[in-house]
C-alpha cells in the first residue's frame, strides 16, 4: 500500500483514495478546489479533496481507514500525515442545473481518479461565478480552460441554459487576456 | 480611473465593488477599501435615490444591489466591467477577489 505523507501531492492522495474506493467498489468523484489544482498543474493551491459521493458516511469510512484516515465529523476525514483533508459532498453530482452522470478517469501511477473532466469543472467555476459572483472561481475556470482543450459547445449550451452570458463573456475575454500574455 | 467622471473615489470604488460582487452594504465596501462606512453609505444612499440600485434589509444591514428594472444601468455595468478589466492586477487581487461562494458551516478552511 502506498504512503500517504506530508509530501504527497492532491494529485497524489486523490489516486490513492480513488483508487482505495475503487477496489471496495465504492463511487466518489473529484470536484472542488483539487481538482482545478490538478488541471492547473498546481497553479492554484487547495486544502482540501472533495469527492462528491452519495454513498453511506460508514462504508467511506471503512474504505479509507486502512490508508490512515479517520473521520473528523461527518463526512470530512483527516489523516495523520498530510494537511489535506478530505470530504465527501452528497451527491447529486452536477454543475449548476446539469446533473453529470460520465465523468472522466485520470491514470496516474499510484492509481486512477475518478474527476470532472476539464470542460465540467470549468462548468462548475463559471456556475459559482454567475450565480454567487464569486471572482476566484472565475480565475479557477480561467487557469483550467488554459491547460485543457474544452468542448466549447457542450459548455456554451450549458451557459445558456444557466442564464449565464454575460459572465461567459467576461470568462472568454479573461481567457483571451491571459492567453496573450 | 472613472473617478473624474463620477466625482469622487468613493462613488468609482462603491459602483466598482458592486459590478464585480453584485450586492453589498455599507459596511463590506468600507471594509474592502479600509474607507469609512459613512461616506460609502452616503454613496449607496444617492445611487439608489437616483435609481441606479435598489436596497433590502437583511439582519440589521441594508443590503444594496442593481436596479435592474431601470435601462441605463445595463450600459452603466458595461462601462464599470470594462473598467475593471483593465485595473492593474495588483489591485484586482487586493479589493476584487474576495470569495463568495458558500462554505459549509463546520468545514475546514
Amino acid at each position: 500500500m502506498t504512503l500517504i505523507t506530508q509530501s504527497s501531492s492532491p494529485l497524489e492522495l486523490a489516486a490513492i483514495i480513488s483508487q482505495a474506493l475503487e477496489d471496495v467498489g465504492l463511487s466518489a468523484v473529484l470536484s472542488g478546489g483539487a481538482a482545478v489544482s490538478i488541471y492547473s498543474g498546481g497553479r492554484y493551491e487547495s486544502s482540501d479533496l472533495d469527492f462528491v459521493s452519495s454513498e453511506q458516511t460508514s462504508k467511506l469510512a471503512a474504505a479509507l481507514a486502512p490508508l490512515g484516515f479517520t473521520q473528523a465529523d461527518g463526512r470530512h476525514f483527516e489523516h495523520p500525515d498530510t494537511d489535506y483533508y478530505v470530504e465527501f459532498p452528497p451527491g447529486p453530482l452536477a454543475v449548476g442545473g446539469l446533473l453529470i452522470t460520465e465523468w472522466d478517469q485520470l491514470q496516474t501511477d499510484l492509481g486512477v481518479i475518478q474527476i470532472l473532466s476539464p470542460t465540467q469543472m470549468v462548468m462548475d467555476r463559471l456556475a459559482a461565478f454567475i450565480h454567487w459572483y464569486d471572482p476566484p472561481s472565475l480565475d479557477q475556470a480561467v487557469l483550467v480552460a488554459q491547460k485543457h482543450p474544452l468542448d466549447w459547445e457542450s459548455l456554451e449550451n450549458w451557459v445558456s441554459k444557466e442564464g449565464g452570458q454575460e459572465k461567459y463573456e467576461i470568462f472568454r475575454r479573461a481567457l483571451q487576456r491571459v492567453s496573450n500574455d | 480611473m472613472l473617478e473624474a467622471v463620477l466625482g469622487s473615489v468613493a462613488a468609482e470604488r462603491t459602483l466598482l465593488y458592486l459590478q464585480n460582487y453584485g450586492e453589498g452594504y455599507a459596511g463590506s465596501i468600507a471594509d474592502t477599501f479600509d474607507m469609512s462606512p459613512s461616506q460609502i453609505s452616503k454613496q449607496l444612499t444617492k445611487l439608489e435615490n437616483g435609481g441606479i440600485l435598489v436596497s433590502r434589509q437583511v439582519g440589521k444591514a441594508r443590503v444594496y444591489s442593481w436596479n435592474e428594472r431601470n435601462p441605463l444601468v445595463k450600459e452603466l455595468r458595461r462601462l464599470l466591467q470594462a473598467t475593471l478589466e483593465v485595473l492593474p492586477e495588483r489591485q484586482i487581487q487586493q479589493y476584487y477577489r474576495q470569495r463568495r461562494r458558500p462554505r459549509r458551516k463546520g468545514k475546514p478552511a
